[in-house]
C-alpha cells in the first residue's frame, strides 16, 4: 500500500469533538481526502484536473457541515487510507447514505465523465466461464472487506479512533 | 396581429390543438413561459455515445452538470431520469407553481415543449374499450390519431401488439432493437403461444420517433444519446411542431408569460391575464376563444382561480408506476452491439383473465452512466465498478404502468396564497389499499413471465405517487356534465368559449401512456373549434 502524505501537517488537524470541529475538519482534510479517495477509486495518482473537479463537486454538493459521525469516519479513512476499501464495503452495506459513500460516489462520477477513464465504466462482455471466475473473485474480495470493514466501522462509531 | 384564439402552453397538447386552427387560417397566439436549455445543448457533440465518452473533454459539463446537479443522492425519486440538459424542463416550477402534498410528487414544466420536451416518446392509441364513457367514439378519434401520427412521426411494427395499439397508414418501420432486447424477443417468440394464452403479449415499441427522414427531421441515427440531446431531431418534441407553426403568418408565439386566469367578456370573447416572467408586469390578452393546455395541474390552477373555486376539490388520476431492474440471462457471454438507442426497446401488454391489466416498457441500461447504478448497489466502489461492467450488458429495466380511476383519496384543491404569494395547489393522492394490493399481485405475476423469458428481477422500485408523470381527470369530459366538467368539444361547463385540450379532460387512465391520445384529442379540439369559428358560432 502506497503511503499518502498529508498536504497539511497532522498537528493542524482539528478535533471533531470540538464545537465547529466538523466544518473545520472538512476544510483541513479536503485536499488530502481528494487524493486518498480518487487514488482508491483509480488505483493510481489522480490527475490535477480530476482532483480540481472533485473539489468543485464537494463545494457544490456538500456545503453543509458534516455530522460528527460522518466527520469521524472521513477523518479516520483520510488518516488511514489502507482502511478505506474495508470501510467503503461496510458503509455500502450498513450506511449507504453516509457522507463517505456519497463522496466516493461523487469521485466515481467525476472519473466516469473524464475521457481518460471512461473505459473503466463502459460495459464489458466476457465469456461465461470468465464471468463466473471474476464474479467469484469479486465476491470473495467483497466478503473479506465487508467482514473487516464492519469491525472497523463499529470501532470508529464507538469513537475508537485513538490518535 | 389580434388573435382569434389564444392557446396556453407549448406542450404536446398545446401545439397539436393550435395546428389545425392555424392550418385553417385562424389567427392564433400561443402564450407560454418558454424555458429552454441554452447551457448544455450547444456543448453536446452530434456523435454516438461511446465516441462522446472516449473523446469529449467537456462531457463532465453535460453529464454531471456545472452545479453537479446530475449527481443525485438519496432514494430514487420522481424525475430521476432528468439529466442536466433536460433539467430546464422542471425549472422555475417551485417558484411559480407551488404545490403541497405529503403523498404525491409530480413533475411540472414551464419549458418550451412542456413535459414532452423530455418524453420517452411512447405512442399508444387507446382502444374502443379504453375510450368508453367519453362523449365520442373510437371512430371519431381515429382520423386524429392518423393526423397526429403523420405530424409527429411514429414508428412501429405490425406484430403481436397490433390488436392493442391499432394500425396507422402513417406508421414508419420500427427502430432496430438492441442485442439485449433481441435475446428477450427471441425467447418470447419461442414461448409465444403459452404466453399469449396467459394474456402476455410482446412486440417492438411504438414510438413517436422517425425511423426515416420526415418533415425536415432526420431518421434516427442510433447514437444512444436520447437522455441527453435531440441532435438528430428524430424523437418527437413539441418544439418541432412549434417551429412549423412559427412559419405561418397567422401564428404568433408569446413567451416569458405566466398565465394567471381568464374571464369571459360580456360582449363575447375571452380575456386572459398573464404575468411577464421578467418584468413581473400583468398583461391582458383578448381573443374570441381560449384553449388551455398548460398541463393537468397547471390548467387546474388557471381554471379554479378564474372561477374563484378556491378550496373546492376536483378529482385527479395518475398512472401508478414501478421500475424493475432485471438481469437478462440470455445475454450471458454475448457482446452487445454498440449501435443502439436508449428509448423503449420492447412493449408488453399484460391482460390476465383474472387480474388487472398493465403495460410494460423494456429498456436496456447504458447511457445514463454507471455511477447511478453504483449508488443503488451495496458494494464497495472498486468492486462495484467491476461488477457493473460485467452486469451492464445483462441489465434491462422494466417500467410498469397501471391503470387509474378516480377515488375518494385522489383530488386537488387550490388555496389562495397569503400576502400576495402565489396560490398553492394541494394534492391528496391516497389510493385504496386493495388497489395497491391488486397492482402488486399483478406485478408479481408479470415478473414470473419475465423469469420464464430469462429475465431475473432484482427488485421492484416504486418511486412514489406522481412518478409516471401522467396526470389527468381534473375536469372530466362528460356529456351533460355539471360544473367543473367539459363537454364533448372539451368546452368548460358554464363558459362560452373556453376549451381544455390537455390531460385534464380524461376521467380515467388505462395502463397505457396518455400522451399520444392527448395529442389526438387536442387535434380534435382544435379541428372542431376551427369549424365553429368558420361557422361563426364563436
Amino acid at each position: 500500500m502506497v503511503k499518502v502524505r498529508p498536504v497539511m501537517p497532522a498537528s493542524r488537524a482539528v478535533s471533531t469533538s470540538e464545537p465547529g470541529g466538523s466544518a473545520l475538519a472538512e476544510l483541513v482534510f479536503a485536499p488530502l481526502e481528494a487524493h486518498v479517495f480518487l487514488r482508491y477509486l483509480l488505483g493510481a495518482e489522480p490527475p490535477a484536473e480530476v482532483v480540481e473537479r472533485y473539489r468543485a463537486a464537494n463545494e457544490k454538493l456538500f456545503a453543509e457541515p458534516a455530522s460528527a459521525a460522518d466527520a469521524r469516519l472521513l477523518d479516520y479513512v483520510t488518516r488511514r487510507p489502507w482502511a478505506l476499501p474495508m470501510l467503503d464495503a461496510a458503509a455500502a452495506f450498513r450506511r449507504p447514505d453516509s457522507l463517505l459513500r456519497r463522496k466516493l460516489l461523487v469521485g466515481a462520477a467525476v472519473l466516469e465523465a473524464t475521457p481518460d477513464f471512461t473505459a473503466r465504466f463502459l460495459p464489458q462482455a466476457v465469456s461465461v466461464p470468465r464471468l463466473v471466475l471474476r464474479g467469484a473473485l469479486l465476491g470473495l474480495s467483497v466478503a473479506f472487506k465487508l467482514v473487516v470493514g464492519l469491525i472497523l466501522l463499529s470501532m470508529v462509531e464507538a469513537g475508537g479512533d485513538e490518535r | 396581429m389580434s388573435a382569434e384564439v389564444l392557446v396556453v402552453g407549448s406542450g404536446a397538447s398545446g401545439v397539436n390543438a393550435a395546428f389545425p386552427l392555424v392550418e385553417a387560417g385562424h389567427r392564433v397566439t400561443l402564450v407560454d413561459f418558454g424555458n429552454t436549455d441554452r447551457t448544455y445543448a450547444p456543448l453536446i457533440p452530434h456523435q454516438p455515445f461511446t465516441e462522446v465518452r472516449q473523446g469529449d473533454a467537456r462531457q463532465h459539463r453535460y453529464f454531471l452538470g456545472d452545479q453537479f446537479e446530475g449527481v443525485p443522492f438519496g432514494k430514487i425519486r420522481v424525475g430521476a431520469q432528468l439529466t442536466p440538459p433536460r433539467m430546464h424542463i422542471s425549472a422555475d416550477t417551485a417558484r411559480w407553481m407551488p404545490l403541497d402534498s405529503n403523498t404525491f410528487t409530480p413533475t411540472e414544466s414551464l419549458a418550451v415543449g412542456g413535459l414532452a420536451a423530455g418524453w420517452g416518446a411512447g405512442a399508444f392509441p387507446f382502444d374502443a374499450h379504453e375510450l368508453e364513457g367519453l362523449p365520442f367514439t373510437h371512430a371519431d378519434l381515429a382520423p386524429h390519431y392518423d393526423t397526429v401520427a403523420e405530424r409527429v412521426g411514429v414508428s412501429g411494427d405490425r406484430d403481436d401488439l397490433l390488436p392493442f395499439l391499432g394500425d396507422s397508414q402513417a406508421m414508419q418501420p420500427p427502430l432496430d432493437i438492441d442485442s439485449n432486447a433481441e435475446a428477450v424477443l427471441s425467447r418470447y417468440q419461442r414461448k409465444r403461444e403459452k404466453l399469449n394464452a396467459a394474456g402476455f403479449f410482446m412486440g417492438k415499441a411504438r414510438l413517436a420517433v422517425c425511423s426515416r427522414p420526415h418533415r425536415g427531421r432526420d431518421g434516427h441515427a442510433y447514437r444512444d444519446m436520447e437522455f441527453w440531446a435531440d441532435t438528430d431531431r428524430s424523437v418527437y418534441r413539441p418544439q418541432w411542431t412549434l417551429e412549423e407553426l412559427k412559419r405561418f403568418p397567422n401564428f404568433r408565439y408569446l413567451d416569458r408569460r405566466f398565465v394567471l386566469s381568464f374571464s369571459e367578456r360580456d360582449g363575447g370573447g375571452v380575456s386572459l391575464l398573464a404575468r411577464h416572467a421578467d418584468t413581473g408586469a400583468d398583461e391582458r390578452h383578448d381573443a374570441h376563444a381560449l384553449v388551455l393546455a398548460a398541463g393537468t395541474l397547471g390548467t387546474a390552477r388557471i381554471v379554479l382561480r378564474s372561477l374563484g373555486r378556491y378550496g373546492e376539490r376536483v378529482p385527479l388520476v395518475c398512472n401508478p408506476y414501478t421500475y424493475v431492474p432485471m438481469v437478462n440471462l440470455g445475454m450471458l457471454g454475448k457482446a452487445p452491439r454498440d449501435r443502439r438507442h436508449s428509448l423503449t426497446q420492447l412493449e408488453v401488454v399484460y391482460h390476465p383473465k383474472d387480474g388487472v391489466g398493465m403495460h410494460g416498457q423494456l429498456y436496456s441500461y447504458r447511457s445514463l452512466l454507471m455511477f447511478k447504478l453504483l449508488k443503488e448497489a451495496p458494494l464497495p466502489l472498486r468492486e462495484g465498478v467491476q461488477v457493473m461492467q460485467l452486469l451492464m450488458p445483462l441489465v434491462n429495466i422494466l417500467g410498469i404502468h397501471h391503470e387509474d380511476s378516480p377515488g375518494p383519496g385522489k383530488s386537488v384543491a387550490l388555496h389562495r396564497g397569503a400576502d400576495g404569494a402565489p396560490d398553492r395547489l394541494e394534492v391528496r393522492y391516497e389510493p385504496a389499499a386493495e388497489e395497491e394490493r391488486a397492482q402488486s399481485d399483478g406485478e408479481r405475476a408479470l415478473l414470473r413471465h419475465f423469469l420464464g423469458l430469462g429475465c431475473v428481477p432484482l427488485k421492484r422500485i416504486r418511486p412514489g405517487h406522481g412518478s409516471s408523470i401522467h396526470y389527468a381527470g381534473t375536469f372530466p369530459m362528460r356529456e351533460g356534465g355539471g360544473p367543473l366538467t367539459v363537454d364533448g368539444d372539451c368546452r368548460l361547463h358554464g363558459t362560452r368559449n373556453v376549451y381544455l385540450a390537455d390531460g385534464s379532460v380524461f376521467p380515467k387512465l388505462p395502463s397505457k401512456g396518455l400522451t399520444f391520445t392527448m395529442m389526438a384529442n387536442a387535434d380534435r379540439v382544435g379541428t372542431r373549434l376551427a369549424r365553429r369559428l368558420q361557422g361563426g358560432h364563436v
